[in-house]
């Protein structure tokens, strides 16, 4: 084990209902995780201070979403937050990225160099900053130390994105963090797009996925995504998806070369 | 009995890319797989068919098959010119796939490879394959019955008798049992959102059809051969699909060891 392996918590909000901080804690730190990533509508924000001294896990991020009309609360949410550095900021203002978007940065960006905070864009499907490439845009764009990406291999999957060596090639100078997920694509899955799975499970190879970030000499953590729909018992999907991720990444620093693969002919 | 287990370099194939040869043998290798096949398609490997006679020797595996893709009437010339050079393997899978000419035409095909391979010390598996021109086991059958040929045999696909929804496994096994040459199995579920609109393809652990009951009646009808793993369409981390595979079928025959009849299935 060497690379910090964190999970969203979104896993722990399930149809049956929401765990407790405490049993999402514990269940992380008995299969080995670093840490989580910590959604901006869970009612656990104001314990993050208390998570590392209580469990020796990082609250690597929190996870926000802006959409118009959100603007108070996410202004709120970055002006209150201790505990944890960095905002995981996807943008859904419209069909693509607006002005609405660059505004609410414009409104962010001071706030994060007053307090310290690091945002960290989050291209997601069916949002209006779907892509890497998007996001990119938008980086160049503000031009800002404190405004980077987080590269979340499900959406790059789900968005049919493709191209990953030239993506990440083209991500890199902004590239802070990575998210996966196993997944495959299906009209059952999120957004009629692609299914959220344990990293064990789904058509695309993240073996292959960290082998590419390897290569580019990544060394950030990596978060785990995890939806409601992967379902079924929770630890379990917990377990799996750290047993999978310490086998690839064991099998990485062994054969690095595995991961090369060659384009499919088409 | 332990069956030899193999994967089929398909298994290798994702939204992702392709895995190298030499990655390929070596994790089948490190996973204790006994063999694989190499697909060379319609005539356009993506493996150097060269390589095939020195991977025993390399990695420990036996390449238990090539398989080929027959489009009677237009690459007619390219199976049968692989068929005449392939080296460093004995068994040749031959799915039909589509025809110009008619079956006519596909019998001609067959019947003008088979002294290559009686020649060439090969034999040659028809593979009975869904949405292809020979589909279900009873067709391959039915050909390897009109050639009765020694060098010419059937490959059984769990994945496509049950696709096919052919039925009565049993009678088909027995059916096929003198042709019988090669089997491959997949884990599968009848689905619209499957592989062709028909069903799915999985781990041999997965889905709803019953790998055990597979297993049970080939032992039954006395196949000791290699048992493939189809590994198409699901991809993923290959690596831990594949030993999911062969874990379930070590875990299969060492039940099937122990309780040697398998399921006594009663009707529905």
């Amino acid at each position: 084990m060497n690379r910090a392996l964190h999970h969203m918590d979104f896993i722990f909000q399930t149809a049956m209902g929401t765990y407790p901080l405490a049993a999402q804690c514990e269940m992380l730190v008995e299969h080995g995780y670093q840490g989580l990533t910590m959604s901006a509508w869970s009612q656990d924000l104001k314990s993050i201070p208390q998570v590392k001294p209580t469990w020796g896990l990082d609250v690597g991020a929190v996870y926000l979403i802006y959409r118009k009309g959100l603007e108070a609360f996410v202004t709120q949410v970055f002006e209150s937050l201790e505990g944890c550095t960095t905002i995981e900021l996807a943008l859904h203002s419209g069909e693509e990225v607006t002005n609405f978007d660059r505004r609410m940065l414009e409104r962010l960006l001071p706030i994060c160099e007053r307090r310290g905070l690091h945002i960290n864009l989050y291209p997601h499907a069916r949002y209006g900053l779907q892509t890497t490439t998007e996001a990119i845009a938008l980086c160049r764009e503000f031009n800002h130390p404190r405004l980077n990406i987080v590269f979340n291999g499900y959406h790059w999957y789900a968005t049919e994105e493709g191209a990953l060596e030239e993506r990440l090639d083209a991500l890199w100078p902004w590239l802070q963090h990575v998210n996966i997920a196993g997944t495959r694509r299906s009209p059952l899955g999120w957004g009629g797009l692609a299914t959220i799975e344990p990293l064990d499970e789904g058509e695309m190879d993240n073996f292959v996925l960290l082998g590419a970030l390897e290569r580019r000499g990544f060394t950030g953590r990596v978060g785990v995504l995890g939806w409601q729909s992967m379902g079924g018992d929770v630890y379990g999907n917990l377990r799996r998806s750290a047993v999978a991720f310490r086998s690839m990444e064991q099998r990485l620093a062994a054969h690095p070369e595995w991961a090369l693969l060659t384009e499919m002919p088409r | 009995m332990a069956h030899r287990v193999h994967a089929l370099d398909s298994f290798f194939y994702s939204s992702m890319g392709v895995y190298a040869f030499q990655s390929q043998c070596e994790m089948l290798a490190e996973l204790g797989f006994d063999g694989i096949t190499v697909s060379a398609w319609g005539g356009t490997p993506l493996t150097d068919l060269r390589l095939l006679p020195r991977i025993r020797e390399q990695h420990g595996l036996r390449v238990e098959g090539l398989y080929l893709v027959l489009h009677e009437g237009r690459n007619d010339h390219l199976i049968r010119r692989i068929i005449e050079s392939v080296e460093g393997v004995e068994l040749i899978e031959l799915a039909v796939q589509t025809s110009v000419n008619g079956s006519s035409a596909i019998l001609r095909f067959i019947e003008s490879v088979l002294p290559i391979a009686e020649r060439r010390g090969l034999r040659i598996a028809l593979y009975p394959h869904l949405h292809h021109v020979t589909q279900t086991t009873a067709e391959v059958v039915q050909i390897c019955e009109y050639f009765a040929h020694p060098h010419l045999g059937a490959s059984f696909n769990g994945y496509h008798w049950y696709a096919s929804q052919e039925g009565e496994l049993q009678q088909r096994l027995e059916a096929m049992q003198p042709w019988l040459m090669q089997v491959v199995l997949s884990g599968s579920t009848l689905s619209e959102l499957g592989w062709g609109g028909v069903a799915t393809m999985e781990p041999v652990d997965r889905g709803e059809l019953d790998n055990f009951a597979v297993v049970a009646a080939l032992n039954s009808v006395g196949y000791t051969g290699s048992i493939g793993v189809l590994g198409w369409d699901y991809g993923g981390d290959i690596y831990l699909k594949l030993q999911r595979c062969l874990t379930t079928l070590r875990d299969i025959d060492r039940r099937l060891e122990c309780h040697p009849h398998g399921p006594d299935f009663t009707s529905l």
